[in-house]
């Protein structure tokens, strides 16, 4: 485990600190011990930054997302959020977070109440929060515009729209209450190739314009360099290394990590090939 | 931004509000009105007899249609007509006490035992299945013997016991949509349980709890109906059961008795049946949770109806010498409800050449897996080869030599792996039937190819690997045995479609080089499908770009990459991140 | 494996034992009635009393239950108030017709269903698939007694094939007992088709999954794929839903036996309902409990034979 940069920094300026997070998830079986998706996770998110969180299936990248937006028990460890201890907080202390903290899922297939009018999926956050919903209705039509979305949208239901339709709608949702940190759970791996590249423009121009800051998991090491300031990388439920998203990716200290990077192939024959040729030196079988 | 707009040119028609599309329904408008005039009958009988329907009269016993009694007498010389009409009654008020308690006791049980934790959930199940373990007509006799004719007891008691079925459905149902994403965002954004319970998990599972409420209204008359038949009804009401259970005690003297009140009984019961189905359909943006959706693709598919402006189609053939597969001017359609035919894949040729490796990259609804589908024979059963042909090894493709093909010369290797084997049976001997049943080899000769197969797709333990089931192998080796599978018949031609887009990148990296290994090896051909242009730069010879059903670009892998030629080619290229700058972390900039 | 099968026999032991309780309770908790019905209505104070002590309904509930239940696991059920004969040969003289209606129409309705609809599955939206649809809406909504009459009434009556009263026992004249049973099982089973819009669908869901497609592709025919592969995938929920309707052509036979004059459980019941024969309604409540529990552990077994996941636990 690289010891040089933690996901820990130094500035007093940050919207969340994960200190030392441990989850379990109880096994199926009757009578068997819970199993640990996720060991002492330390991870820390400044305003406006992006942080990647990378790794494969079990790594438990979606894991440290949901605890920190109490879809999960945290089992050891703490999470600050806006300077307060959020692990396994009540229902009534989240609707006071949910201000500042929202996600876009990975499914747009699943995001969006099939039953519900465009206008009450987007609107619901305030609905719980308390918000004003009169000034967050006036919103409605520049939130469409900021998320590319045409007028007529409001009154339609979900099955009308195409996937990256859905995130866009998604992504209003997620901003309406004008929100300091958005959880980016794997939000475009279920997106085509020129989607997946529109969503995450949006994603930066939104993170440019608003200021707000992701928490940004995905397994595809390409799509993690092009919005994170700075990356974590997990394996089955620990931190392998992290830090600064050039040094990370051009430079990684972790043989793990290096395996990421080469595993997957560029498009480019000519350098894939040599690619290919220094992974198989590296990582024979 | 010509594709956003395609995007949406295909969703600009908004749906009709629920009441309206229910008010279309056929089947649920005559239903309704059924249903009504009975209501309304029942209601209006003590004005809408024309007789009173206790009263006996000698020389009416039995008797058939005459002027003084329309429908004739029964067996005590009632006119059964004034019976029928105030017989609704008692039918009715049955109904709706079943159904009061049913949807109380089985929508209540159901979310308690989806939300209260394992305990109550295995606590409510096992009280379920109990109670759906006793038939309740003899409970209902019992409860007679107990206490008499009350038709609201025995139709509580009923209700009770025929909500587990209710219970059950609303668990499964509620369990499901709590796990939806949707239902986490609305945790996320702090909304609680019960709000949730009302706002998401029932506006989505009222349809089905409104059918199955329906159905079981629909048996609480049945049984009621039973009941009165047996001689346990009420005594001092009328009730169309007792009437039947009259006639049928004079059914040599006067059949057509036994007509009437079944009759409307059946009317009854499938005008509530009908109803339920309607308003189920009615309901349909609500329909359930999206999990049909997302069975349908794992990436949003649209057919390409409109004629895309990107030019006439290119072909992807080679001269350079004799093709394995060729595909001239290929065009499949599926037919739409309106009778038309929408269009997948538009004018599509191309070759592949024994030996190489020819990509076909596209986003999804770009028909390229139609296109390969097309050539194993293994389209849908409502999809139709418009035009075009297909030829192997020279001779053209018909429906018997797709089966000649497949599994011998043509092999085929699936997207996700773990869907893609019979959860039911072994692994290894899903493997090895098929080289019984095709090739032809013994049951011993078939293991053994089976294990050597196992070993040269780099399973480290092929014996016991051999006897696992699917449940118990990972997704990365069970896509080694799929592509045993497509090997074992030493094919001249592999079909792969997006074989690594499941798998994490590491297990990617070493299926796409057991790939590359096995094509040099035996010198097959591969047609592989992929959205991924790192794959292509990897494993292709040759590269096809499709979109819209056509073909827009085709060439040599290092063509494409270095002088792509159509601009949907460049747009994709330009999407792969590869040349993406790095952000850097500006602190207090932000806002 | 085995330890799920114990769990289950455990499961319908405590159900057997509940129902029981229940319906004791609930039979026995006037006995006031009960007597009532058996000395008439103008029995003097006196009678009612000593023939409530004659049959020991004095004594607190619990310990009636406790000394019913005991005698009941030894096999004595106790006799009837009216004819006096052991509620035990009772009942068992009234298993022949249930179980012969009961067990003919369960195979009858599994082998259409079944057949019809696998092979509406196969060409869904063909001709027999949508007539199959009609059919099945069509009989399912009539109530099974008088779809049983109005069969007497054209195939017993108008047109004289079949018999409409009357119960041959098996043993005595196969062929005769066919025919006795054919009408009732028809009406029984035709109620019940609904069955076969489930085994359609269940296959057809089936038929389009995923590995259905790859086995086609290493090029085994479809019979092959249909009988060994979709068809014992889709077993599973048609065997429990089959399991479930036992039920419900339980509760169908107990009625359909008054329409044909049948020997059954069901008149039985039905009498001792109506005469306050409360020991032998308890016999037939806790004979039709137990015909069902064993009939569950028989499709448990079968089920979990076929689970892998279960059997290899």
């Amino acid at each position: 485990m690289s010891t040089e940069h933690n996901g820990t920094t130094e500035t007093s300026a940050y919207i969340l600190r994960a200190r030392n997070v441990s989850v379990d998830y109880p096994s199926r079986r009757a009578f068997s011990p819970p199993k640990r998706v996720l060991s002492d996770v330390s991870l820390d998110i400044r305003p406006g930054e992006t942080v990647g969180l990378v790794g494969e299936s079990g790594s438990g990248k979606s894991t440290l997302g949901r605890a920190i937006l109490g879809l999960a028990p945290v089992a050891e460890g703490s999470i600050e959020f806006g300077g307060r201890d959020i692990s396994n907080a009540s229902a009534r202390e989240r609707r006071r977070i949910a201000r500042d903290l929202q996600v876009v899922f990975q499914d747009p297939y699943g995001s969006l109440n099939p039953a519900m009018r465009i206008r009450d999926i987007i609107l619901e956050p305030v609905l719980s929060a308390g918000g004003d919903r009169g000034e967050a209705q006036a919103a409605l039509k520049d939130l469409l515009d900021r998320v590319q979305l045409p007028g007529d949208t409001l009154q339609r239901y979900p099955s009308e729209f195409s996937g990256g339709q859905r995130q866009r709608i998604a992504i209003a949702r997620a901003l309406i209450m004008k929100p300091k940190l958005i959880v980016c759970d794997e939000v475009v791996s279920a997106l085509d190739l020129s989607t997946q590249a529109r969503i995450l423009e949006l994603l930066i121009e939104i993170q440019r314009d608003t200021g707000v800051a992701y928490l940004f998991t995905s397994h595809d090491l390409g799509v993690i360099r092009a919005i994170s300031h700075r990356v974590t990388v997990l394996f089955r439920g620990s931190v392998v290394e992290s830090g600064d998203v050039t040094r990370v990716t051009e430079a990684p200290a972790e043989d793990y990590t290096r395996q990421l990077l080469m595993a997957s192939p560029v498009p480019d024959p000519a350098r894939q090939r040599v690619r290919r040729a220094e992974y198989q030196r590296a990582f024979p079988g | 931004m010509s594709i956003e707009v395609e995007e949406l040119t295909e969703h600009t028609r908004s749906r009709p509000g629920a009441l309206r599309r229910f008010l279309r329904n056929p089947l649920g408008i005559v239903s309704s009105v059924a249903l009504l005039l009975i209501i309304v009958m029942s209601i209006a009988a003590p004005w809408l007899a024309p007789l009173d329907p206790t009263a006996p009269a000698l020389d009416q016993i039995n008797s058939g249609p005459n002027p003084t009694y329309a429908l004739g007498g029964d067996s005590a010389g009632r006119d059964v007509l004034s019976r029928l009409i105030w017989g609704g009654r008692s039918t009715l008020y049955g109904a709706a006490i079943v159904i009061v308690v049913t949807a109380i006791v089985g929508i209540v049980t159901g979310l308690l035992a989806a939300y209260l934790g394992r305990f109550t959930d295995i606590a409510l199940s096992w009280i379920s299945d109990a109670l759906l373990a006793i038939p309740s007509i003899i409970v209902l006799i019992a409860l007679y013997a107990a206490i008499g004719p009350y038709v609201t007891v025995s139709m509580v008691v009923f209700g009770l016991l025929i909500s587990p079925f209710l219970y059950r459905l609303v668990r499964t149902m509620a369990i499901e949509v709590k796990n939806e994403p949707f239902v986490e965002a609305a945790q996320v954004a702090g909304l609680g349980t019960v709000r949730i319970v009302f706002r998401h998990v029932l506006a989505v599972i009222r349809g089905p709890i409104i059918v199955m409420l329906a159905d079981i209204a629909a048996t609480g008359i049945g049984i009621q109906a039973s009941l009165e038949f047996l001689g346990l009804g009420s005594v001092n009401s009328v009730t169309w059961g007792g009437m039947v259970q009259d006639a049928f005690n004079a059914i040599y003297r006067a059949p057509l008795n036994v007509v009437w009140p079944g009759l409307i009984l059946t009317v009854t019961i499938a005008s509530i049946a009908l109803i339920g189905n309607a308003v189920r359909d009615a309901l349909v943006p609500g329909h359930g949770p999206s999990r049909t959706a997302k069975k349908a693709q794992s990436r949003l598919s649209t057919p390409a109806t409109a004629q895309t402006a990107l030019g006439t189609s290119v072909s992807a053939t080679s001269n350079a010498g004799e093709a394995l597969v060729s595909l001239r001017n290929l065009q499949i359609g599926y037919p739409t409800f309106e009778g038309a035919m929408s269009i997948v894949v538009s004018d599509v040729s191309l070759d592949v050449l024994p030996g190489e490796v020819l990509g076909l990259v596209g986003e999804s609804g770009s028909g390229k897996s139609q296109t390969i589908l097309s050539i194993l024979g293994l389209l849908p059963a409502q999809a139709q080869i418009v035009a075009g042909s297909m030829s192997f090894s020279g001779s053209t493709i018909d429906v018997r030599q797709h089966e000649q093909l497949r599994g011998r010369s043509i092999a085929y290797v699936p997207q996700e792996p773990m869907n893609n084997l019979d959860p039911l049976y072994p692994v290894g001997e899903q493997l090895a039937r098929p080289l019984r049943k095709v090739t032809g080899l013994s049951r011993a000769d078939a293991r053994r190819r089976a294990l050597e197969l196992l070993e040269r797709v780099g399973i480290r333990d092929p014996e016991t690997v051999y006897r696992l089931y699917p449940h118990q192998i990972s997704g990365g080796m069970a896509q080694r045995v799929l592509i045993a599978g497509a090997i074992s018949s030493e094919p001249q031609l592999l079909i792969a479609d997006e074989p690594t887009t499941a798998l994490d990148v590491t297990v990617q990296a070493e299926i796409l080089e057991l790939l590359r290994d096995l094509q040099r090896e035996r010198s097959m051909a591969i047609l592989i499908v992929t959205h991924n242009f790192g794959v292509v730069a990897d494993i292709c010879d040759r590269v096809a770009v499709m979109k819209g059903g056509r073909i827009v670009e085709a060439g040599g892998v290092d063509d494409i990459f270095t002088r792509p030629q159509h601009e949907y080619t460049r747009l994709l290229l330009g999407s792969t991140l590869e040349n993406a700058e790095t952000r850097t972390y500006i602190e207090g900039v932000q806002a | 494996m085995v330890l799920y099968l114990l769990k289950r026999l455990a499961s319908a032991i405590v159900l057997l034992v509940l129902v029981t309780t229940a319906t004791f309770a609930v039979m026995y908790s006037s006995s006031e009635n009960v007597v009532r019905s058996l000395v008439g209505e103008n029995a003097t104070p006196e009678q009612l009393a000593q023939r409530t002590s004659e049959l020991g309904l004095d004594r607190p509930l619990w310990e009636q239950f406790a000394s019913w239940a005991g005698k009941a696991v030894t096999g004595d059920f106790g006799i009837s108030y009216f004819t006096s004969e052991p509620v035990v040969v009772a009942v068992t003289n009234r298993l022949p017709a249930t179980l012969s209606l009961v067990i003919t129409s369960m195979i009858v309705l599994s082998i259409v269903s079944a057949v019809l609809g696998t092979l509406a599955a196969i060409r869904t939206g063909g001709a027999l698939d949508r007539t199959l649809q009609v059919v099945t809406e069509l009989f399912s909504s009539v109530p099974k007694f008088w779809l049983a009459l109005i069969l007497v009434i054209a195939f017993a009556l108008t047109v004289p094939i079949f018999p409409a009263t009357g119960f041959v026992p098996l043993g005595e004249d196969p062929l005769g007992w066919a025919v006795a049973i054919f009408l009732p099982v028809m009406a029984i089973v035709l109620g019940e088709l609904r069955v076969t819009s489930m085994v359609r669908g269940a296959v057809s869901d089936e038929l389009s999954k995923d590995y259905v497609r790859t086995l086609r592709a290493r090029g085994l025919k479809n019979s092959e794929i249909l009988f060994r592969n979709v068809l014992r995938n889709a077993a599973p929920p048609w065997l429990t839903l089959m399991s479930m309707k036992f039920v419900a052509l339980l509760g169908g036979t107990l009625v359909i036996e008054k329409v044909f004059a049948l020997p059954g459980l069901g008149s039985l019941a039905t009498n001792a309902a109506l005469s306050g024969d409360v020991p032998v309604l308890l016999g037939v409540v806790v004979a039709t409990v137990l015909i069902i529990v064993v009939v569950y552990l028989v499709f448990d077994l079968v089920q979990s034979w076929l689970n892998p996941k279960v059997r290899l636990q």
